[in-house]
């Protein structure tokens, strides 16, 4: 059997798949959906508090990667285009965290209220993303993804849209702010963050 | 033996993050959500293929006639701009005829 010619490109196997959907076979994407959800989920679940934000934060990127498959070009893996989308989905739900009257009483000091009311850190998720919801959107991004997702900061810096040396200033700035988070709230900093 | 369980806030970043790697992300299915909107969004298209061609042509008829009136505005620029460029040039022209004359003595 003869292999595929090679184009000097990484041959992605979704290819053909993602060709089908550009055409509007809604099947095709169906299967990507099936394939690709468990990765996608992996990612989001870092920054979801509860199962539906969880859901809804999904069901949000494939649809946006529905919009926007006519842009998608066979460079990069889809996988690796669809967490760029995933990226950024969860960077505008930090921002409207932020922005909500809740975590504004968080930030007050008031470190008892949960984000979401009726939820308790049941687990160390949970207690990660307490810590980190006090971060400014876009260093929770990039430690989130950096220590819980251990994504390669080079990645990072890529779904984010910004240059390595960028990231590697935000990486060391939201380490320092959470050093001080953590001492604030009586957590251990004797080890390197 | 110590039951006491340790206190959360005893706990280094490490410990927190080692801990939240090894839970997994609860199995969820969107597929069948996201179709459905999918094709909802499909169905509020409010360009019906059939007749895209038609709009594509009254588009692109518009878009002509955009184009030939960015380029009258070009030219009336042009030639405003020659109306008063070549007196300008007529007059230097002139000024280097009469120098001429002088240095020849005429």
């Amino acid at each position: 059997m003869s292999a595929p010619p090679d184009t000097g490109l990484p041959q992605d196997e979704d290819a053909p798949l993602v060709r089908a959907c550009q055409t509007g076979d809604l099947d095709a994407y169906d299967r990507l959906v099936m394939k690709h959800q468990p990765a996608i989920a992996g990612v989001l679940f870092r920054f979801s508090a509860q199962r539906a934000d969880l859901e809804d934060m999904t069901q949000e990127t494939f649809i946006r990667a529905w919009r926007a498959l006519p842009q998608w070009q066979p460079r990069k893996p889809f996988l690796h285009w669809l967490k760029r989308i995933a990226v950024n989905v969860a960077l505008e739900s930090c921002r409207k965290q932020r922005r909500s009257p809740l975590s504004r009483l968080v930030e007050n000091g008031h470190e008892t209220i949960h984000l979401i009311p009726g939820e308790t850190t049941t687990t160390a998720s949970d207690e990660a993303q307490q810590i980190l919801s006090h971060l400014p959107p876009d260093q929770r991004i990039i430690l989130t993804l950096l220590h819980l997702e251990q994504m390669p900061l080079a990645e990072i810096a890529g779904h984010l849209g910004i240059s390595l040396a960028n990231a590697k200033i935000k990486a060391f700035r939201a380490r320092n702010h959470l050093r001080k988070i953590l001492k604030n709230h009586g957590y251990r900093t004797d080890t390197p963050l | 033996m110590d039951t006491e369980p340790t206190p959360r806030s005893n706990s280094s970043w490490q410990e927190i993050t080692a801990r939240a790697n090894a839970e997994a992300p609860p199995e969820i299915d969107v597929r069948l959500a996201v179709r459905r909107r999918i094709e909802s969004e499909l169905a509020q298209t409010p360009v019906p293929a059939a007749n895209a061609g038609i709009l594509d042509a009254i588009a692109a008829y518009f878009t002509g006639i955009r184009s030939a009136v960015t380029t009258f505005a070009a030219i009336t620029v042009l030639i405003l701009l020659g109306w008063r460029t070549v007196p300008l040039i007529h007059d230097v022209a002139i000024a280097v005829q009469l120098e001429s004359d002088l240095l020849t003595g005429l």
